[in-house]
């Protein structure tokens, strides 16, 4: 223990370091006579103890009054940057061409990386829903904490809530669905449907363009098949037909009447140009946990909000969990936002995605250091040239100001061309998630180029150049301008100093460590893509074999067995087809992909046909939703196109051969 | 209003400084204001107020003569200037006028 008749040194020093000069004698004469004072009453470890804690606070304090000064000094009257400052600046850049292309080239990837993964992050995390008051639209889901995921077989409790929940409007769901529509030559494509209630349009609130959109008496077992249409498909399958409400169009083996048409670029609920109503017979009983996998959603009541939506939802889980089974107890009812409606059930972002998102930016930080100190290096060879502006009566604060307008300049070139990067990555990206949704994202994802992601760019510009020219200029206007002054014309040259020193050793050092686990990584990810999957893959076609049920959503589970013979039947059918066809030397069928590796994807046109000589095609998934899968695997693996799917009829699979 | 205003930590430094009538320094003005108003106030925020203001001209400082008890560093003096003065009045000017009229029981929600 310590019994010093003086406070700890280290904190001492620390106060020393931080508080400013003209101060520092009278506070720690205060100090020490507080120190004092305490360690006759109460002891020298109490005394240190309460010691550190006041260097601390006196540390943080006046850091903080540090910083807000130097952003007042620099941003104050009269040292706004000019039109002027920035000529200079340009000027500067032109005169260190090769410090300039490498720092702008380095901050312009910073720039790059950080605004697309902004615009990415927002795009997931934090989309609006492009409806009128979309941010009401809720998704109900209920959560398995057993096995931290969606428990998707809703309709039970789907029931329950239309009847009993106040708080949320329009409660309805929907499922995805595959149908071959057929057309009048008998060619099939298939179409991917939102199975809906009804309410799911009243919850949308858009009106349809032509006719009508589903009613409630559409989902009675017996009424006739009705479908609307998007403005997508109405344009371009039935060439914007004028008379389109009433004519039919068969999907799988039902003829439906198109009693409406959306608006352009509705797509509601997710990614849809194709609606039928999801039918329920009344008359089945659904025992919880059983049924579709289904979507539920809604629209906040007036004066509702998710809390008090969630308080209600709990209080009907909980009737539902007493009266139901055991092993469904568990679950829990929410509410999430409806953009979420794919999510983890539990809404909102997680951790490690909070936390990749700030180390992105981070990276600029990075990058921008990495800058600042091949700046700083240029810097201080301009001292000579700050200390005469400063005997000429240039505040600090205005050299400072000079300083950052250079940087301005360099970190404003390079946000340009990291947006323009950014916007190039982003194309990408959106090629890449339509491929992921079956070649349409979600309706609310929109991953371009946003107003906000432009001011997010111009931000980190502003970040970039304090880093890169204000902390040099700074360091430089300190103490050591008062040994350059002292200097003038004396030849005497200006040195590096000991933290941009040890910055720069850091530097070296992260970089050597960071090599060679970063060229291992970029070995395997190459050595993945460059794997050869061992068989000619430019003899082989494959493609995904898919069966509509046509049945109710609500039928009995062994209503299905006859949609399972029909498959088998139909299976058979075509493989024995495909086998006809001339060129084709086998067909099979598999489970799974017999590889797994990487395909190059390939454009087909509409009839199927590719737009270029095919080596390769991509599909995202093998899907056989039926029987018949005892057939050896392997034997035949056909080049997949994810146009000719459940191409039955149609000559284009064999076409690619 | 004058050229600068006062916040109210600020004005609570100029009064326990009055208060202190001469023998203001930064622990006695900290001491004041603790007993005073019954809050806890953190020292180096004294300081700083203390350095804005004789910025801003409304207080002086002068350093008395070095002492052992104090590790040989002398006391930081201040006294309100005149402009600090004529800041004080106008700043209670301003709270009167619109405390005119107001009954404090009136401040309570219906």
């Amino acid at each position: 223990m310590s019994n010093s008749r003086t406070p700890p040194r280290i904190a001492r020093a620390i106060l020393n370091r931080v508080i400013p000069e003209e101060l520092r004698d009278s506070i720690d004469g205060d100090l020490f006579e507080l120190y004092e004072a305490r360690r006759g009453a109460a002891g020298a470890g109490a005394a240190a103890r309460w010691y550190r804690r006041e260097s601390l606070s006196f540390a943080l304090r006046f850091t903080a009054n540090r910083i807000g000064r130097a952003a007042g000094s620099l941003f104050g009257r009269g040292n706004a940057p000019s039109g002027l400052d920035l000529a200079l600046g340009a000027r500067m850049l032109a005169r260190s061409p090769g410090l300039t292309i490498v720092g702008a080239f380095g901050m312009a990837v910073g720039v790059a990386i950080a605004t697309g993964a902004y615009a990415i992050f927002n795009s997931y995390m934090y989309p609006k829903v492009p409806l009128p008051e979309g941010e009401r639209l809720v998704a109900l889901a209920k959560w398995d904490p057993r096995t931290q995921n969606d428990d998707e077989k809703v309709l039970h409790d789907l029931l329950v809530w239309r009847r009993e929940l106040r708080s949320v409007n329009d409660v309805s769901a929907f499922r995805t669905v595959g149908r071959n529509l057929v057309s009048e030559t008998g060619a099939g494509e298939l179409v991917s449907i939102a199975e809906m209630t009804a309410s799911g349009f009243r919850a949308a609130r858009v009106a349809p363009l032509r006719g009508r959109a589903l009613l409630d008496s559409d989902e009675r077992p017996g009424a006739q098949p009705v479908v609307v249409i998007g403005h997508d498909v109405w344009q371009a399958r039935f060439g914007g037909d004028s008379d389109i409400i009433g004519r039919e169009i068969r999907l799988g083996r039902i003829s439906h009447t198109i009693v409406g048409v959306m608006p352009q670029g509705y797509a509601f609920p997710v990614n849809h140009s194709y609606w039928i109503p999801l039918r329920f017979d009344p008359a089945t009983t659904i025992e919880p946990g059983t049924g579709p996998i289904l979507f539920a959603f809604g629209r906040l009541a007036p004066g509702a909000t998710r809390e008090s939506a969630q308080a209600e939802l709990d209080v009907i889980a909980g009737r539902i969990a007493a009266a139901g089974p055991p092993d469904r107890a568990h679950l829990q009812s929410r509410v999430v936002a409806y953009t979420d409606i794919f999510g983890d059930g539990g809404g909102g972002e997680s951790k490690a995605w909070r936390m990749l998102r700030y180390m992105i930016a981070l990276l600029l930080v990075v990058v921008a250091m990495n800058v600042a100190v091949l700046v700083y290096a240029r810097t201080i060879m301009r001292t000579g040239e700050i200390a005469v502006r400063t005997a000429l009566g240039a505040t600090r604060g205005r050299i400072v100001t000079q300083f950052f307008a250079e940087a301005f300049v360099l970190s404003g070139i390079a946000a340009a061309a990291g947006l323009g990067l950014a916007s190039l990555a982003l194309r990408w990206f959106d090629t890449v998630l339509a491929i992921e949704f079956d070649g349409r994202p979600p309706f609310w994802m929109d991953t371009g180029l946003s107003p906000g992601t432009v001011v997010y760019a111009f931000a980190l510009a502003v970040l970039a150049a304090v880093i890169v020219g204000v902390l040099p200029a700074l360091r430089a206007t300190g103490t050591q301008l008062r040994s350059a002054i002292g200097s003038l014309g004396s030849g005497t040259k200006a040195r590096l100093g000991r933290t941009w020193t040890a910055l720069i050793v850091v530097q070296v050092a992260v970089a050597v460590a960071i090599l060679p686990p970063a060229l291992r990584l970029g070995w395997e990810l190459m050595s993945h893509g460059l794997q050869k999957p061992g068989f000619a893959q430019g003899e082989y076609v494959m493609a995904s074999f898919l069966v509509a049920n046509d049945e109710d959503a609500a039928a009995p589970a062994n209503a299905n067995s006859d949609a399972k013979e029909r498959a088998r039947t139909t299976m058979n059918a075509l493989l024995a087809r495909l086998a006809a066809e001339p060129g084709v030397a086998g067909v099979s069928v598999a489970r799974a992909e017999p590889w797994g590796g990487f395909f190059d994807p390939i454009e087909v046109d509409r009839e199927g046909q590719p737009r270029k000589q095919v080596r390769v095609v991509w599909s995202t998934r093998i899907s056989l939703m039926s029987t018949t899968c005892e057939s050896s695997p392997g034997e035949v693996l056909r080049r997949r196109t994810p146009q000719s799917r459940n191409a039955i009829g149609r000559s284009s699979l064999i076409a690619l051969s | 209003m004058g050229q600068h205003s006062l916040g109210e930590f600020e004005q609570l430094v100029l009064l326990a400084i009055a208060q202190l009538r001469g023998t203001a320094y930064a622990i006695p003005i900290v001491g004041e204001i603790e007993r005073r108003t019954g809050r806890s106030v953190a020292r180096a925020a004294v300081y700083i107020t203390l350095r804005r203001l004789e910025e801003k001209g409304f207080v002086s400082t002068w350093l008395s003569e070095p002492t052992p008890e104090r590790g040989g560093k002398g006391r930081r003096y201040v006294k309100i200037a005149p402009a600090g003065a004529d800041a004080l009045r106008e700043a209670r000017h301003a709270a009167e006028q619109m405390w005119r009229g107001l009954d404090p029981a009136s401040l309570l929600p219906r």
